[in-house]
């Protein structure tokens, strides 16, 4: 699976997965672009998880609607519903660290 | 403006480290890439053997102390160590989908029935592969390998000038000197402080809840911290500055002003809110910094690894 790009238009469709990880990432963000092709390994090995990014230059009202503050932003959902979030970049041991909060907690 | 630049240090009398000369993408970085998206397009199969480790496997739970984990999805990656799944991972190695075990997940011991799970089937990093990317006039390793460049040597070369025309004005502001006008500084620092701390504020950041300790700042305090933050900014100013008037580029606050009008328009604010907002200093910094980029990038292009 791949990192899917959202838009203001299938965003609330894609996060009503069981589990959804979304990264709210901007162009001119170095730790945006760190995190990048992390979050593409782990939506490749990753099955039954639904990876989303938003940019937050093109998608600003999805920002604001989120209340990002920082960027890169990653926001958690259980079937529509945000579990929690954490900012800052990650390599794939920090992704896969945050993903079991959203997977193994209640 | 009162300070000056006293003895202006020539950056073209500087040796470019060898480290900055390099732009050239490696072979490996092009092989990584392939990789990468070999692994996108990666097909899944379902496992009809026993899971194995770097498959995905999708659980239900069906008992648990915990009521509220009694029906929800438990999804185990074994061979990846997530925390809290680590004992489970293991555990559910050699198991069949329809089997059911009994596991840790989390701080929680619970029974498992395994509903599905996938393998990932990554295609070989070759010329058949190369063909299914459908990239035009592109159908082999080495064909990938030309097209990568032509789409990225170019903005390579440009981030590496960017970093030897960075080093040129570093060194030039820590090599020259300067006759430095304190009250003018400080009001450099002060005026670009407070267009900071309103910045950040309106951007939900407020400097004055300190990073340390509990006592809550004053707006001037806050400021003046910010203010401070500044002082490292004025020397290189001087020097971009400098080094912008030799080549003739000099903003004025009719451009700047201009400049504000025309983001004003865009945002459906009022110019003089919008003026309150700027800063010509932060103005000029920003013109000043795309001017020497844009105009050094070309001369540190020549310098560079051919």
């Amino acid at each position: 699976m791949t990192v899917i790009e959202a838009t203001a238009q299938n965003f609330d469709q894609l996060i009503q997965g069981e589990y959804v990880m979304v990264d709210f990432y901007g162009d001119h963000c170095g730790a945006c672009a760190f995190t990048a092709p992390f979050l593409r390994q782990a939506a490749s090995d990753m099955a039954y998880i639904t990876f989303v990014k938003v940019n937050t230059t093109h998608q600003p009202e999805l920002a604001k609607r989120f209340d990002i503050k920082a960027l890169p932003t990653f926001v958690y959902f259980r079937k529509g519903k945000e579990v929690y979030r954490n900012a800052g970049g990650m390599a794939l041991e920090t992704i896969h660290k945050e993903l079991s909060k959203l997977l193994y907690r209640i | 403006m009162k300070s000056k630049i006293i003895d202006f240090f020539d950056y073209n009398t500087l040796e470019i480290p060898t480290e900055l000369k390099k732009w050239h993408i490696p072979e490996e970085e092009i092989q990584k890439e392939l990789e990468a998206l070999a692994a996108d397009n990666a097909s899944q199969a379902e496992v009809t053997d026993t899971i194995a480790d770097g498959d995905s496997v999708r659980c239900v739970c069906t008992a648990c102390g915990e009521k509220a984990w009694v029906g929800r999805t438990v999804l185990l990656y074994p061979g990846r160590c997530l925390p809290g799944a680590e004992e489970a991972e293991k555990r559910i190695v050699g198991c069949k989908v329809g089997q059911e075990i009994t596991c840790m997940v989390g701080q929680w011991e619970m029974t498992v029935t395994i509903e599905g799970a996938v393998r990932q089937i990554t295609s070989a990093v070759n010329d058949a592969f190369v063909v299914s990317l459908n990239i035009p006039g592109v159908s082999t390793v080495s064909e990938y390998s030309r097209w990568y460049h032509q789409q990225h040597d170019m903005e390579r070369k440009t981030k590496a000038s960017y970093g030897i025309t960075h080093f040129w004005l570093t060194q030039t502001a820590e090599r020259s000197t300067y006759e430095i006008d304190e009250e003018e500084k400080w009001q450099w620092c002060l005026e670009r402080g407070k267009i900071m701390f309103e910045g950040m504020l309106a951007a939900g950041v407020d400097m004055r809840i300190p990073e340390e300790g509990f006592e809550i700042l004053t707006d001037e305090q806050a400021i003046e911290k910010a203010a401070r933050e500044q002082e490292r900014n004025f020397i290189p100013f001087l020097v971009i500055q400098k080094l912008c008037a030799l080549d003739g580029f000099v903003p004025t606050e009719e451009d700047y002003r201009n400049a504000i009008a025309e983001i004003a328009k865009k945002q459906g604010m009022p110019l003089e809110e919008a003026m309150r907002k700027a800063c010509f200093s932060l103005y000029q910094e920003m013109v000043f910094k795309e001017h020497l980029f844009t105009s050094m990038s070309p001369k540190a292009m020549a310098c560079m690894e051919v």
